[in-house]
């Protein structure tokens, strides 16, 4: 009796997801057929269904490629600092917008640290390339006043790496930052005032009440972003990098595209993708296992 | 309160039909504008029954007419007359009318996107009948047996000025078109040798440092440094550099191409290039040997370190692109260029006119060997037209490049109506509507001879309408309008194709042995070996590792795939 | 109620205050930066001379941009673009969010939909398969192929069904008590409950509706169909220096500054959310639902 009874109250439940299923299933899932490229020796004549079949034969190929283990190392590399990086500065950012008193000054930072989101690398590469120029470049020049040595960060293989995780996290931490704040919002007022009555200051309150209630998003864009542990940023580095820096600076993407594996060989550069997206799926699994096994937690 | 809800949630609503409506009715007559072309042709049924006989003669005009479908890349800046359009212009008109050739643009994009676009094209299975592609879809296409055979088609149907214009330079755009012994791909640039580098040089800078321009690569290397040293801009500041090199270090500016040269070297490898459109040379025993490992590309290398370590090249030329080094051309930082024909319509074009007291001069690559330099010239092409394997007419392609062709470099040209249309101050590139057409490589060199020979004379009757046009520029210069420096440097007789043509004349031009198409070999190494010279070469220039490295490369090039490109190569025997 | 603040809390809030501060102006000049250089000259352009200030203003990219039909047309199928998509995209994520929110208990499915929805995000069959469905569709050269392939963003799915879990379930479930299904739960209860995610949301679909180019060109056959963002990227010129053989198209070239232009292109893609953000901010207030739950 109960159990029929149940069942009847989640039937709209089914029927408000199916517009979404009917969306995926056409758009995202239809597509996905073609992944069967990367199993193959693609030939444009002979269409997705006449094309042989080489099984593993792509993958083997990258994998043999001279330089492929120093990219896979340097994407890792990047992308496990952005992920952090770009995990700790929204959090701070909303922590510090959220003590602001004065509306007008909190909904100015709010706007203007999501305007770096709108410009696009290419763009960036050019003004960056002046502020960061060892001879003629702000930073270097402030540096020196200091006493600190010149360096060529853009054509230093040392430096290249981190550079581009800082400014990448300048350009994109505005919109965590906007999630955040959404997120503060939820935390119930009556735990602050609760809280002070027994006496706790800002910095408690900031430690067991804000930083708690913000928790389950924080693991959510975390979790989030390890799905996008081996994109490190192809626009980015593009239009960045150069012969000097491949060392540190080459990802996936980027030598995929000066291998010229985008617009001749599809087999190949498809199996990359799915070598990603696998990749993706199991650090995301394993976070989702991992906050269910021991906290009961399912992130989604 | 409800009424005003009410109001509110009524507005919205019409507003999203309003939008929701427009959406739909907007689709649908996008699709209605392709109807009509449709209605126009010849019914299908009068087709399939019959083959119709192709008609004959390069001119020859189908009866009943035929539809023929392409796709076209813009040029965003190109603006047109109202009422020509890339799908319907004079071109397109007279297909129909003088052909009986129906032609259709399937679609149009932008020229970055263009590739994308083709590439889904080609593999959702809606090819049109001819369109272009860059070298490496021509491979792609040619290996997937989608193209059409020209060989015979050409033979046939090809007018005798298309023919002209195929066979220059030693026909070097038919054979790159050409895969396993069929003509695959009628090459649409190539074939000419005006990107072989002159040398550019602020004579302002010269004139202010007391000296002349150099003749011999040492001459050249002093004043390099001297432009960096001796303050030319004369602010005060130590600010200016020699020569201009970007990332790249090989391309048509801002590039090392003209310095090897200088020394008898030669070598072609932009770090951003394809890393197949290598320069080859033919060794001591006739078998092809890479030129950019070779020992004169070492000697240049060390003197370019030498530049560098005395600060004559900009230090932080490893991370400029192309932009980035026009930018120190244009903002006064680097005093001189190697560079093809066009450096001065771009980036260089606008200097004098902003500041008359700036001016660039243009010479010959000076020699450091003694004898006058032979300077390097690809002449490759890198794009091609291509039919499609199931177009029903494949000759439609080659009679709509004959009657371009005729209409604006043969006997019956008219440049008035078929190349540029002058309307108030703006020109209006009707050429650029046509979707083929086989321009003579030596063009701009013999408006050059053209314009010199007419100024001797004071008259321009007799010359071509456009060199007409440019000496009526040069001659405004010359009557000191500054605004037509652009025109002065390209075509009087101190300027860029004067130089070029002393090359040409004297035999000074070097091209690569190798005129096939990318081996296997090269196709698969290319890209890694580009990458490996271009770090080897960036690194012995700013003095990261010694001149010496330089004999570890050339060793690591040939065992990482070298030996064996140069195997296919000589296996080809398309080495001359 | 006045606080009495502690010297090291006064410190902080100045210190706070100024770095808040600094921090928009490091984000801010790059942006002021591209606004100088669209209002500037060619010439002052390419001699370098442009910082902060317009130098020889001029309004010449804009207007270039702005006087083609081309900019009009494009203008409003974006407009189109925006109003479709985001409708799409906010009734979308509500329905799959909130079912998707449920426990287990209540929704026994609930985990097996939730990794199918996410797996999406991870795995695709890349550009030629996408375009070959929305082919088959019959979607080419229709706004359609802009909005339905994006109709559910995942990533706001995800983000809005963490909102609603955080949502106190008495709500819900005293709303049940009294009779309630899920349909008036979720349009009464959860939707102005979760303002500030949906706020959020919406800003972001908007964000990408506006400034997506790149399906617009590949799915547009013709150019009359292009949104905004796409027609923009196609009046930038990408210099390919190794193989450049026409003297004339040259000469086209050189006529434009693409510095300009690019830059115009920047602040117009911002520009629509400099000024829908100031507005969807009042959602992002603070408590504004807590208090009418009693603990």
């Amino acid at each position: 009796m109960m159990a029929r009874k149940s069942w009847r109250m989640e039937i709209p439940l089914h029927f408000m997801i199916m517009p979404g299923l009917i969306f995926i299933l056409i758009f995202a899932y239809g597509p996905m057929v073609g992944l069967v490229i990367a199993f193959q020796k693609f030939n444009i004549g002979k269409g997705l269904f006449g094309s042989e079949w080489i099984g593993l034969e792509n993958f083997k190929y990258v994998y043999s490629l001279p330089d492929t283990m120093n990219v896979i190392r340097n994407t890792v590399y990047i992308a496990f600092m952005k992920i952090v990086a770009g995990l700790v500065a929204p959090i701070i950012t909303a922590l510090l917008l959220n003590e602001l008193r004065k509306q007008l000054f909190k909904r100015t930072v709010q706007t203007l640290i999501y305007l770096p989101n709108f410009l696009s690398w290419v763009i960036l590469s050019g003004i960056l390339i002046e502020v960061l120029s060892p001879t003629t470049g702000i930073l270097n020049d402030f540096m020196a006043w200091f006493g600190l040595e010149r360096v060529f960060f853009l054509g230093n293989a040392k430096w290249f790496p981190y550079v581009m995780v800082t400014t990448d996290v300048w350009k994109e931490f505005g919109f965590s930052t906007i999630v955040y704040l959404a997120a503060l919002t939820g935390i119930s007022p009556a735990l602050y005032e609760a809280s002070v009555i027994d006496g706790a200051n800002r910095w408690k309150q900031t430690l067991h009440i804000t930083l708690p209630g913000m928790l389950p998003i924080i693991i959510l864009l975390t979790t989030l972003s390890l799905g996008q542990v081996l994109n490190a940023g192809f626009d980015q580095i593009f239009n960045m990098y150069s012969p000097s820096v491949y060392e540190t600076g080459d990802i996936i993407d980027t030598y995929v595209y000066r291998i010229g594996l985008g617009n001749g060989q599809f087999g190949v550069a498809t199996a990359v993708g799915l070598f990603k997206s696998v990749i993706s799926l199991f650090a995301i699994s394993l976070s989702y296992i991992l906050a269910y096994r021991i906290a009961n937690y399912r992130i989604f | 309160m409800a009424r005003k809800k009410f109001k509110l949630f009524s507005m919205i609503v019409l507003t999203f039909a309003l939008v929701f409506v427009s959406a739909c009715t907007g689709s649908g007559n996008k699709d209605n504008t392709a109807e009509p072309a449709k209605a126009s042709s010849a019914s299908p049924s009068a087709e399939s029954s019959k083959a119709p006989a192709v008609p004959d003669g390069p001119f020859g005009k189908y009866d009943p007419p035929i539809n023929v479908t392409t796709v076209r890349s813009s040029t965003p800046s190109v603006e047109y007359l109202p009422d020509q359009t890339l799908d319907d212009n004079v071109w397109y008109r007279e297909f129909a009318s003088e052909l009986g050739i129906n032609l259709k643009n399937k679609w149009t994009v932008n020229t970055a996107q263009y590739p994308s676009k083709i590439t889904v094209t080609m593999v959702s299975g809606d090819m049109p009948d001819f369109f272009i592609v860059d070298m490496q879809q021509f491979q792609t296409l040619a290996q997937a047996g989608q193209l059409a055979d020209l060989t015979e088609i050409y033979d046939k149907y090809a007018s005798d000025t298309v023919k002209t214009a195929y066979n220059e330079s030693g026909g070097i755009k038919l054979k790159a078109g050409t895969v396993d012994g069929k003509l695959l791909g009628m090459a649409v640039d190539g074939g000419s040798n005006d990107d072989a580098h002159s040398l550019y040089i602020r004579k302002d800078w010269m004139e202010k440092l007391g000296r002349t321009a150099p003749t011999t690569m040492d001459e050249l290397m002093d004043l390099a440094i001297a432009f960096a040293n001796e303050d030319p801009d004369g602010d005060g500041k130590k600010n200016t550099y020699g020569l201009d090199i970007s990332k790249d270090i090989f391309g048509g500016f801002a590039s090392i191409d003209g310095f090897l040269n200088g020394f008898g070297g030669y070598g072609f490898n932009p770090a951003n290039g394809s890393g197949t459109n290598l320069i080859f040379l033919k060794g001591q025993d006739g078998k092809a040997i890479y030129a950019d490992i070779q020992p004169e590309v070492k000697t240049a290398l060390g003197k370019l370190a030498d530049l560098f370590k005395a600060g004559a090249i900009h230090p932080e030329f490893s991370v400029m692109d192309g932009n980035k080094a026009g930018e120190m051309l244009t903002s006064s930082k680097v005093g001189m260029t190697y560079g093809a024909f066009w450096v001065p319509t771009w980036p260089i074009n606008n200097m004098h006119t902003e500041d008359p007291s700036i001016d660039w001069g243009v010479y010959e690559a000076p020699s450091g060997t003694g004898s006058p330099t032979i300077v390097q010239s690809s002449g490759m092409p890198s794009r091609f037209m291509v039919v499609s394997k199931n177009s029903k007419n494949p000759e439609a392609m080659i009679k709509v490049m004959n009657y371009a062709t005729e209409k604006l470099t043969g006997a019956q040209k008219d440049i008035g109506k078929y190349h540029t249309i002058k309307q108030g101050d703006k020109n209006y590139q009707i050429h650029t509507l046509a979707p083929i057409y086989a321009p003579s490589g030596e063009k701009n060199q013999n408006y050059h001879y053209q314009v010199l020979e007419a100024l001797k004379k004071g008259d321009k009757s007799g010359l071509d309408e456009e060199a007409q046009l440019y000496y009526d520029q040069v001659k405004a210069y010359d009557g000191g309008d500054a605004s037509q420096w652009v025109a002065h440097t390209l075509w009087d007789e101190n300027g860029v194709f004067a130089t070029l043509g002393k090359y040409k004349k004297n035999n000074r031009i070097l091209m690569t042995a190798y005129t096939g198409a990318p081996t296997a070999t090269m196709v698969a190494k290319g890209p890694a070996l580009r990458d490996l010279e271009a770090r080897a070469f960036t690194e012995i220039i700013m003095g990261a590792k010694p001149l010496d490295y330089f004999d570890e490369f050339a060793k690591q090039w040939l065992e990482q795939g070298g030996n064996d490109i140069l195997a296919e190569i000589n296996a080809t025997g398309q080495v001359q | 109620m006045v606080e009495h603040l502690s010297i090291g809390r006064k410190a902080f809030i100045i210190v706070n205050y100024a770095f808040l501060a600094f921090l928009s102006l490091l984000c801010i000049l790059p942006m002021i930066n591209v606004l100088a250089i669209s209002l500037s000259s060619k010439g002052a352009i390419e001699g370098g001379l442009v910082a902060l200030w317009p130098v020889e203003f001029t309004t010449f990219a804009y207007e270039h941009i702005a006087k083609t039909k081309p900019f009009q047309a494009s203008m409003w199928i974006s407009v189109q673009r925006v109003f479709i998509g985001v409708t799409l995209n906010f009734l979308l994520t509500l329905l799959t969010a909130y079912p998707l929110s449920k426990e287990v208990s209540q929704f026994r499915f609930r985990t097996v939909y939730v990794w199918i929805f996410v797996f999406t995000m991870l795995f695709g069959g890349g550009l030629i398969p996408s375009y070959v469905v929305v082919k088959q569709l019959g979607l080419i050269d229709s706004i359609w192929a802009l909005v339905l392939p994006v109709a559910v963003p995942i990533f706001n799915v995800v983000l809005l069904l963490n909102f609603f879990r955080s949502l106190p379930k008495e709500l819900s479930e005293s709303a049940f008590i009294d009779g309630a299904g899920h349909w008036p739960i979720l349009w009464r209860i959860m939707l102005p409950l979760s303002l500030p995610a949906q706020a959020t949301v919406t800003l972001f679909a908007i964000v990408m509706h506006w400034n997506e180019w790149f399906y617009g060109l590949i799915y547009m056959n013709s150019p009359d169909n292009y949104p905004l963002s796409s027609y923009l990227q196609t009046i930038i010129i990408q210099f390919d220096l190794s193989s450049i053989s026409d003297v004339t198209q040259l000469q086209l070239m050189s006529k434009l500054n693409d510095r300009a232009l690019r830059s115009a292109q920047i602040f117009l893609g911002a520009l629509p959310v400099l000024v829908i953000y100031p507005f969807l901010q009042r959602y992002f207030m603070t408590g504004i639902v807590m208090g009418s739950v009693k603990e």
